[in-house]
């Protein structure tokens, strides 16, 4: 019996177990939905982790034989012997859960969800009824995934890109029959359920700001928000155009990316004049805007918790603004860098190559930032905090080897080897999973009334951080010396032995990772009950998140009238003030705001017109005047 | 416990209903755009391998053409009759562009007949006709938009035979003639699209 | 099978012991850091004794992030040294190999820098200003200054690397070195097959719609593509018999199924119980029949096709009949290559990592990669003071189960005599005299004489 079925029922009964239908399932309340995207989000994070581990235990002792395989997995581990078709499939599933499941909806979706309408001063979001569905979609999708996992022929294996002809054959291999049709409705559910939470971000970021919050004193986790969802929103489509295709060729025969095929024991199909390589384009014109439909809520988080708990002012905030959208505008002219190797004409790689390699820019920009915010300020190492800090190292080890990555040169030997494994892993897989622990454990007061343990957050911080570096960090010199990735053992190669050695420190550090992260999930749900009762505003926090009531459950956000917003998000330790905060909705009144807020009490729109063009002028300032 | 009723919260700028279906709008045009951005880059390809032929997309085609221009322009008298309170007006048209929408189906349905008359199935009968797969799958995905519209439409004038459109009461209204308008354009940028494209 | 396994694992692995022994030993582990962290909340110790703070938390994680940096950065340079020498680099076995590289260290000289540097700041800043409550934070918005020049300078830095690369790029990817000879590598699940055009210098014709068991490649060879045809025809002679015979095989089915379940044997036999049912439920539904005649209309188009291609004169010229179809791809040194791949099935991708090299293989689609190799196989093994070393092409993009062990052996010889008489060995597609009609499977031992006739 697959322990992800067993795990979709435990979740469908979790959910049922709840008494008021209204309140706790099919609930329109954005602060319960992001409780959802969050449960759900840990839950298939879990499942994700231990595939990893699974298929870990493959390569480091590819000779050896588990019980604990053959426990989990049934017929796919028979003496203990991990399968190679499963093999396959577990990679391919970890891929998709934790791009998609955990980073894409268990991160965007909990902290879009919760932070939106809190921190611009919202009632809800622009449609709940919309937000409801969105999570309703991404728990269907959840399900079939997970069941794709349990059924006869294995799940899809082709890899998370499930590139053609490979996924459209279902002789082809074993994971591309049932698997793979039960992935494609997956995704394409994933898709709706994507689509109905990115409109709802967009919609209430730019429409339903309470009075005074202008564009440029929106937090910089919403300016995060707001663009990956427009990211989302123009992506996903395409995804959904790619992903109808290949349906079409797997189960109605057409031929958009079959040509001159023969198969062992099948003989010639019929298919030709299809384009394998059009999906790929297809695909990655999503698939690159979604590594930053992942990285950018985390980045967004970072900013909000690395300033909040230096008691410093974010570093260049309009810089940091403008960074985000570069590099969104960017990840949409960059996919090709995926694809240097498919035998495209060489000058669209160059151009690929140069465009990929301006992205460095803007995230280099935001890196310094994060440094200049952290010196001299006074540091309060929160859990929260040191994820924050730990995504910043991830995000500028990771990212450094994105500049060998995105050389077309350079790519001829990285490509598909470990290198890319471990450039990844940093700077998306590790970075964002860390943004959402700095998330999570910032803002669970928020969410449960109830504070984390700091002990046991500081444990869980560092037995992470070290072992994901060992994790990943040796993986780069495997790439380099020419190991491929998605191989089931490298035993068969005579040049890969050197490297079993280091699959064994790989895969001790990754189950003492595995393990640590039961820390979190027993901190976790212990502090939903036991947790010590929150303070309104624990962290001295700026927003207006912790001006609504945190202890009452309240549809609607705010008792009374919404808060008005006289400042910036990030007006810490300043010299005026005792204290080192000053919440944005606490009026000054020898402040310029003020009478700026009493001007714009008789033409608001025109205020936030005036608004928005001063963050236009200080853009074109920027990119022109230098200063 | 919902407090929103009560109180007097500034109103957005503009209705979120209608706020969420221009982004819906740009979500639908990418998938469009991939679709037809699909064509194009296929298209040279399938030609270097001789597997792609042009033909004469079928009349009927054109003829949705005109009946989704003249939609338009009875959802269009609808709105505006709505909008000053011409209740009757707003109900005669609404159902009128019902019927055309209803007739548009019925033009494709007619189309796609034709199509398949001449061997140009979706699963080719000739491998030589990709082309076809494409025209197929683009017709069909903007048929699903039109059912979307359709649905839009019954329930706009089922509302209006309740009296709930009116002047003070205009966002389903004008979520549907936005919409209408949408796929019609859409209809009539992808038929010169594969008009000129093949 | 399973038995050999057991005898063959190791014996200091008790695997049933072993993975229960850590999931035990880390459970315990983690009970302890549990217990510790209830016991002695550092955290909510410095909230609940007002003023006076016993253990400051940011003191210990600032001092943690200090012994992290230190440690970290040893073990960045224990993986330079002890892992770094894997690294390939500087020992390229193809000409443009030097340019990689070259490029590759200029890269790798500028981003290590930075990487020190950064993570190195990062680190000492969590430990230089850790909270203290005596202090307040700088009120620092902006500066344009700083700003303006980290936007500038990785410009700068970056269109140096831009540039160079683009140089680098363009060319490794220009191949119209009209010497270069070609070889049309061919994969497929789960292998590798390379061609080398025979005297003629050229390239036989193929298709996909010609490949058989005999002609994994699907080669214009007229015996051979007529084999094909008349296989193809008996087959779909006697699938249309089974279609004929279709519904007979339907009752016969469904009175095999009444049988089986009369006589009970459901529970002692379910595997073949579940057969016979969907046998018969396929048969009565019309599936059988419909499966059935969607592999005669596919392996009838197929005929159809070969028999279009096989009145093509200029398809079926012979010029690649003294093609040779090899398992092994053998170069001469400083010799320039032009390599065409082809695949049948999936994607895969070539992967020399030695020469630094690889282009996907796609099917239905012709990629090329061209480059000189300039390091024989024994320069290599000399270097690496390995006797057994090879040269391999791998499959880099996941094609199916077997994908980790889908290799060919790259052998460069030192000179084209060495070259010639190992191709002599290799047998034509089609022998040339004795039997013209009748193809060789490529695998096929070389004929006895052949060597004698090349060697001149």
């Amino acid at each position: 019996m697959s322990t992800a079925a067993l795990h979709a029922e435990h979740e469908a009964h979790h959910e049922h177990k709840e008494s008021f239908i209204s309140k706790y399932v099919f609930s329109m309340d954005h602060k319960m939905i992001s409780k959802q995207f969050l449960i759900t989000g840990i839950i298939m994070g879990m499942i994700g982790m231990i595939m990893s581990l699974l298929f870990r235990l493959q390569l480091a002792w590819p000779d050896d034989q588990f019980s604990i395989i053959e426990m989990l997995l049934g017929k796919w581990g028979v003496d203990g012997k991990l399968d190679p078709n499963f093999y396959m499939g577990l990679v391919t599933i970890h891929g998709t859960i934790m791009v998609f499941y955990v980073l894409t909806a268990g991160l965007s979706g909990t902290f879009s969800n919760l932070l939106i309408p809190l921190q611009v001063g919202a009632r809800d979001m622009a449609s709940p009824f919309m937000n409801m569905l969105s999570y309703w979609f991404f728990f269907m999708s959840s399900v079939v995934l997970l069941i794709s996992v349990g059924v006869e022929t294995g799940p899809a294996s082709g890899g998370w890109t499930v590139y053609p002809p490979l996924s459209a054959l279902d002789k082809a291999m074993p994971g591309s029959g049932l698997g793979m049709t039960l992935w494609l409705v997956a995704i394409v559910l994933f898709i709706v359920s994507s689509l109905l939470g990115g409109i709802n971000y967009i919609s209430t970021v730019l429409n339903q700001r309470t009075k005074g919050m202008s564009m440029n004193r929106m937090p910089l986790t919403i300016w995060a928000f707001f663009f990956t969802a427009v990211l989302g929103l123009l992506s996903f489509p395409v995804l959904l155009g790619a992903g109808l295709f290949l349906i079409f060729d797997r189960s109605f025969g057409t031929s958009f990316y079959l040509s001159d095929i023969y198969l062992e024991g099948v003989g010639a199909l019929e298919n030709i004049g299809g384009s394998p390589v059009l999906y790929q384009h297809l695909f990655w014109f999503l698939g690159h805007p979604e590594v930053y439909i992942i990285l950018m809520p985390a980045l967004g988080i970072t900013s909000e918790v690395i300033s909040n708990n230096a008691r410093k002012p974010i570093f260049g905030y309009t810089a940091m603004i403008i960074s985000l959208l570069g590099i969104s505008f960017l990840s949409f002219i960059v996919w090709g860098h995926h694809m240097f190797i498919t035998g495209m004409n060489p000058f669209l790689g160059s151009v690929f190559m140069i465009l990929t390699l301006i992205i460095a820019v803007p995230s280099a920009v935001k890196a310094f930032n994060y440094l200049t915010t952290l010196w001299r300020g006074n540091l309060r190492f929160t859990p929260a905090m040191l994820f924050s800090i730990g995504l910043v190292s991830f995000f500028i080890s990771g990212g450094l080897t994105g500049i060998y990555l995105g050389n077309a040169a350079l790519d001829i030997q990285m490509h598909d080897s470990y290198f890319v494994v471990a450039h990844f892993h940093l700077v998306m897989g590790s970075a964002a999973i860390f943004g959402m622990f700095a998330g999570i454990y910032h803002w669970f007061p928020r969410m449960y009334g109830r504070m984390m343990n700091n002990t046991l957050g500081y444990f869980h911080f560092w037995i992470t951080f070290i072992t994901a570096y060992l994790v990943f960090f040796p993986m780069h010199f495997m790439g380099l010396a020419g190991v491929p990735r998605r191989y089931y053992q490298f035993t068969l190669v005579e040049d890969f032995d050197v490297w079993v050695d280091v699959n064994k420190l790989i895969t001790v550090s990754a189950i003492i990772a595995g393990f640590a992260q039961l820390l979190f999930l027993y901190n976790f749900f212990i502090s939903i009950f036991r947790g010590k009762k929150s303070a309104q505003n624990p962290w001295g926090a700026n927003t207006l998140e912790w001006t609504s009531p945190i202890d009452v459950r309240l549809h609607g956000n705010w008792p009374g009238e919404l808060p008005t917003v006289y400042r910036g998000p990030y007006e810490y330790s300043r010299p005026d003030r005792e204290e080192d905060f000053f919440p944005q909705h606490i009026p000054d009144e020898s402040a310029p705001e003020v009478l700026e807020t009493e001007k714009s009490k008789k033409a608001p729109a025109e205020k936030e017109a005036e608004a928005e063009t001063s963050v236009f002028f200080a853009a074109v300032k920027r990119v022109f005047g230098l200063g | 416990m919902n407090t929103k009723k009560k109180m007097k919260d500034p109103e957005p700028l503009v209705a979120p209903g209608k706020f969420n279906l221009w982004l819906l709008m740009l979500a639908s045009s990418m998938l469009f755009a991939s679709l037809v951005s699909a064509f194009i880059v296929h298209k040279p390809d399938a030609q270097a391998k001789s597997t792609w032929t042009a033909f004469d997309l079928p009349i009927f085609f054109l003829v949705s053409v005109f009946v989704a221009v003249l939609s338009s322009v009875t959802i269009f008298v609808a709105w505006k009759a709505a909008k000053n309170d011409e209740l009757n007006t707003n109900k005669t048209f609404t159902a009128l562009t019902l019927a055309l929408g209803l007739l548009f189906c019925v033009t494709q349905y007619l189309g796609w007949k034709q199509l398949i008359s001449l061997d140009l199935t979706l699963v080719n009968a000739r491998p030589e006709d990709i082309s076809a797969s494409y025209v197929w799958m683009i017709t069909g995905v903007h048929v699903l938009h039109v059912l979307g519209g359709l649905v839009l439409l019954s329930v706009a004038l089922v509302k209006s035979f309740k009296l709930e459109v009116h002047k003070k009461n205009m966002t389903l209204m004008s979520i549907t003639h936005t919409y209408w308008h949408f796929v019609g354009l859409l209809w009539i940028f992808l038929y010169l699209f594969l008009y000129f494209a093949q | 099978m399973a038995a050999a396994d057991v005898v063959e694992a190791p014996q200091e692995f008790n695997p049933s012991a072993w993975d229960w022994n850590t999931i035990l030993t880390l459970s315990l582990i983690l009970l302890v850091i549990l217990v510790i962290a209830r016991a002695f909340d550092i955290g909510s110790l410095t909230e609940k004794i007002s003023g006076k703070r016993i253990v400051s938390s940011h003191k210990i994680n600032g001092w943690i992030a200090i012994v992290f940096l230190v440690l970290g950065l040893i073990g960045v340079w224990y993986e330079m040294v002890y892992h770094g020498k894997y690294v390939m680099v500087g020992n390229a076995a193809s000409e443009h190999g030097a340019t990689y590289d070259s490029m590759f260290m200029w890269t790798f000289g500028f981003t290590f820098v930075v990487f020190i540097v950064t993570e190195v700041l990062l680190f000492y800043f969590m430990f230089r200003y850790s909270y203290r409550e005596d202090r307040k934070a700088l009120y620092y918005f902006h500066n344009n200054k700083l700003e303006v020049i980290w936007t500038i300078v990785p410009a700068i830095v970056l269109t140096f690397l831009v540039l160079r690369g683009f140089n680098t790029w363009s060319k490794i990817t220009s191949s119209d070195n009209e010497d270069a000879q070609e070889i049309e590598v061919f994969a497929y699940q789960f292998g590798w097959k390379a061609r080398y055009a025979g005297a003629d210098g050229k390239f036989g014709d193929n298709s996909f719609t010609f490949i058989s068991g005999t002609n994994p490649l699907g080669l214009a060879v007229e015996g051979s593509v007529d084999e094909l045809t008349q296989s193809l025809n008996d087959e779909i002679a006697a699938l249309e018999a089974l279609v004929a015979s279709a519904d007979d095989s339907a009752a016969v089915w469904k009175a095999r199924l009444v049988n089986f379940e009369a006589q009970g044997r459901q529970r002692a036999y379910p595997e073949e119980y579940k057969k016979i049912r969907e046998m018969a439920m396929d048969a009565e539904s019309g599936a059988y029949v419909r499966g059935l005649e969607k592999e005669i209309k596919r392996k009838s188009t197929n005929v159809k096709r070969i028999a279009k291609f096989r009145a093509d004169e200029k398809m079926f010229n012979k010029a690649g009949y003294d093609d040779k179809v090899v398992t092994e791809i053998v170069l001469v040194k400083n010799q320039p290559y032009v390599f065409k791949f082809r695949a049948r099935d999936v994607i895969h991708s070539a992967y020399m990592p030695e020469f630094r090299a690889q282009m996907n293989c796609v099917p239905g689609m012709s990629t090329q990669f061209a480059f000189t190799p300039i390091k024989t196989t024994d320069e290599a093994r000399a270097e690496k003071g390995n006797p057994e070393y090879d040269y391999y092409l791998y499959c880099n993009k996941i094609c199916g189960a077997a994908h980790y062990n889908m290799k060919i052996k790259i052998t460069v010889v030192d000179n084209q005599a060495q070259y010639e008489s190992w191709l002599a060995q290799q047998a034509p597609v089609v022998a040339p005299v004795e039997a013209p009609a009748a193809p060789v499977a490529p695998e096929a031992p070389a004929a006895p004489e052949t060597p004698a006739v090349a060697i001149n």
